[in-house]
C-alpha cells in the first residue's frame, strides 16, 4: 500500500436530492455545501479551491464562478469541468493535483444538476441523450448521429447487444445488477429523499426480481426501464486537502491511494470496441498508484448509468474475466455479503442518477458510517467514473 | 450553406451531404496511410495527414451492434417506434452511426452483411440506411 498519501479527503455533503421539487440547482449545491460544513468544521475562507460541474437543466455561463459568489466564497482556483458521468472523478483528479502541488489547501469539489424537476418529459428523453452527448440534432456537430434518432439507452443498449454476441450473456444476467443495487438502495434513507424531502420520492427503492425488471417496460432493447439510470435532482460537496489539514479537521480522514485515467474518444461508434474499454487502463494506474491487488478492495463504487455499463466495467476492471460478468454477478459477488460489495448505497439504479455519491459513499464506507449496509472492516473502497460509453474512465482508490 | 433542407454543412462535410444527394456513400481516404475514416474532418485521425481524399464507399458492412428504440428522443422519432440504431461496419474499416430499415428488429442478427440505403428520414432528410443485404 501507498505508505505516504499526499491527498485527502476531510468531508462530504449531499442536498436533499431526489425529487427536489422548487429548489435551483444552485440551490442544491448550497444544500451540499451546507451538509459538508456539518461533517468537517473546515472555516468557509479556508476553502481556496471550487470545482464544479457544469449543469444541464439550468445551465449558466462561467457556472463555478457564480457558485463562488452564490456561497460567499473566494478561491484561488476555480473550474466548471464537462466530463459527463465522470465529471466529479476529474474534479477529484484536478484537487489532488492542485493540493499535491500546493498551489490549493483545501479544494470544494462540488456537483449536482436539476434534472429530475426542471426538464420536460422530453427533455429528460433528449437529456439521457445528452448525457452521453447525442442530442437529436440535425445539426453539426451532431450531423452524423443526431438524424438516427440516438438515445442513451439505445447506446447502452448496443453495449449490451455486443456483449451477448461476443459472450453469450443474458437478459436475466443484466437484470441481475439491477436486483443487487435495488437491493443495496432500498435500506438507504440517506442524503436523498430522507432529510425533508418526502421518504423514496424519486427513487427506487422497492426490491426487485429479475423477473421484475424483466418486466419492466422495455426502454430501448435489450435494456429494460428498471436497467436505466435515475433521472435525479442532486447536490454533492467533497473536501479535497492535505492528509495533515484532514487530520486537524476530522479524526478519521479518507485518503486517496491511487489514481488513473484514460480517455479515447467520445462518440460509441469511433471506439475499437464497445464491450472492451480503457476502464482497464485507468485502473491499472490506479491499483499501481495504490500499491494493492484487486483482492484487496473492500467496497467498489462504479458508475452505473445502465445494467450494461456495471457488467462491462466490472470485466474491464479486471475483478473477473472478459464476458465473465454475467456470471460473477449471478455468483453473488458484488452483493452486500459478496466479497466485492458493489454500489452499497444503490448507484444511479436505486439511490440517485447523480454522479457525486459514489465518492460520497465510498467515504462514508471507509468511515464506517453506513448503518445496516456497512461493509464490516472497509479498509479500501474503489469508485470509478466513466462517461462517452465508456470511452473516458477515472478510477480512484481511497483508504483508510 | 445546405445539401438540402434542414441540413447545415460545412467545408468539411460538403462532399460527404453532396453524395447522399446523389446515393453515394462517401468515406475519406488518406493517401498517407491509406486508412478511411467516417466522419469528415481536416486531416486523418490515424497518422495526421492533412486534407484526406474523398472515395465512393462499396456501401456493404455488417451489423457490429444494435439496438430497438421504444421511446424516442422527438415526436418525430416517437412516432416511428419502435426503431433499429444501429452501429454498421464498413467493408472499408469504419464505422457508422445508422439506422436498420425494411427489417423485422427481432430477425436481426449480430455480424449479418447488410448494405446501404438512401431514404428520406422522419425529420425529413435524406440519409444514409442500412438494410440486410439481399432485402
Ligand atoms: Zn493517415
Amino acid at each position: 500500500m501507498a505508505t505516504n498519501p499526499k491527498v485527502a479527503i476531510a468531508g462530504v455533503g449531499e442536498a436533499r436530492g431526489g425529487r427536489a421539487t422548487g429548489k435551483t440547482t444552485v440551490q442544491l449545491y448550497a444544500e451540499a455545501f451546507l451538509d459538508l460544513l456539518g461533517d468537517c468544521p473546515i472555516d468557509p475562507a479556508s476553502i481556496d479551491g471550487v470545482l464544479t460541474s457544469s449543469p444541464d437543466a439550468e445551465p449558466h455561463h462561467m457556472f463555478s464562478t457564480w457558485l463562488t459568489e452564490y456561497l460567499g466564497l473566494r478561491p484561488k482556483f476555480t473550474s466548471a469541468v464537462q466530463m459527463g458521468g465522470a465529471t466529479p472523478h476529474s474534479n477529484m483528479a484536478l484537487a489532488a493535483a492542485l493540493v499535491e502541488s500546493g498551489r490549493c489547501g483545501a479544494v470544494m469539489v462540488a456537483d449536482g444538476d436539476n434534472r429530475a424537476t426542471k426538464f420536460s418529459r422530453k427533455d429528460k428523453i433528449q437529456a439521457m441523450s445528452s448525457q452521453v452527448g447525442h442530442l437529436s440534432s440535425i445539426e453539426p456537430p451532431h450531423e452524423f448521429d443526431g438524424p438516427y434518432g440516438p438515445t442513451a439507452p439505445a447506446l447502452y443498449g448496443m453495449m449490451a447487444t455486443r456483449h451477448m454476441y461476443e459472450y453469450g450473456s443474458t437478459p436475466e444476467q443484466f437484470a441481475r445488477i439491477a436486483v443487487a443495487f435495488r437491493a443495496h438502495g432500498a435500506p438507504n434513507d440517506g442524503g436523498c429523499g430522507a432529510r425533508g424531502a418526502k421518504k423514496g420520492r424519486g427513487h427506487r427503492r422497492k426490491p426487485v426480481t429479475v423477473e421484475d425488471v424483466l418486466a419492466s417496460p422495455m426502454i430501448a432493447w435489450p435494456l429494460h426501464r428498471d436497467e436505466c439510470a435515475l433521472i435525479s435532482d442532486w447536490g454533492t460537496a467533497i473536501l479535497v486537502t492535505t492528509p495533515e489539514y484532514a487530520s486537524e479537521l476530522r479524526r478519521d480522514p479518507v485518503y486517496l491511494l491511487g489514481l488513473g485515467q484514460a480517455h479515447q474518444g467520445y462518440n460509441p461508434y469511433q471506439a475499437p470496441s464497445i464491450t472492451s474499454f480503457p476502464i482497464s487502463e485507468s485502473a491499472d494506474d490506479a491499483f499501481a498508484a495504490a500499491g494493492i491487488s484487486r483482492d484487496e478492495v473492500d467496497v467498489l463504487e462504479l458508475y452505473d448509468s445502465f445494467t450494461s455499463t456495471a457488467m462491462v466495467t466490472l470485466e474491464n476492471m479486471g475483478f473477473c474475466g472478459a464476458g465473465e460478468g454475467g456470471a460473477f454477478v449471478e455468483a453473488g459477488y458484488i452483493d452486500l455479503g459478496g466479497s466485492l460489495p458493489t454500489n452499497t448505497h444503490g448507484g444511479l439504479l436505486s439511490y440517485n442518477g447523480g454522479h457525486g455519491h459514489f465518492i460520497v459513499e465510498a467515504t462514508r464506507q471507509l468511515r464506517g458510517e453506513c448503518g445496516e449496509r456497512q461493509v464490516a472492516g472497509a479498509k479500501i473502497a474503489v469508485s470509478q467514473g466513466t462517461a462517452a460509453l465508456a470511452s473516458s474512465s477515472i478510477t480512484l482508490v481511497l483508504g483508510t | 450553406m445546405e445539401a438540402q433542407t434542414g441540413m447545415r454543412v460545412n467545408t468539411v462535410t460538403q462532399p460527404y451531404w453532396d453524395g447522399v444527394e446523389q446515393g453515394k456513400l462517401m468515406l475519406q481516404h488518406c493517401s498517407a496511410c491509406g486508412a478511411y475514416q467516417y466522419y469528415a474532418r481536416p486531416l486523418c485521425a490515424k497518422c495526421h495527414a492533412a486534407e484526406p481524399e474523398w472515395r465512393e464507399a462499396s456501401g456493404n458492412g455488417v451489423l457490429y451492434s444494435y439496438s430497438v428504440v421504444s421511446r424516442g428522443p422527438s415526436p418525430a422519432f416517437q412516432a416511428i417506434v419502435p426503431y433499429v440504431t444501429a452501429i454498421v461496419e464498413l467493408e472499408e474499416g469504419p464505422r457508422m452511426f445508422t439506422n436498420i430499415v425494411d427489417a423485422d428488429p427481432e430477425s436481426l442478427r449480430v455480424g449479418e452483411p447488410v448494405s446501404v440505403v438512401f431514404r428520406e428520414g422522419p425529420e425529413g432528410l435524406r440519409l444514409p440506411y442500412f438494410r440486410p443485404a439481399g432485402a
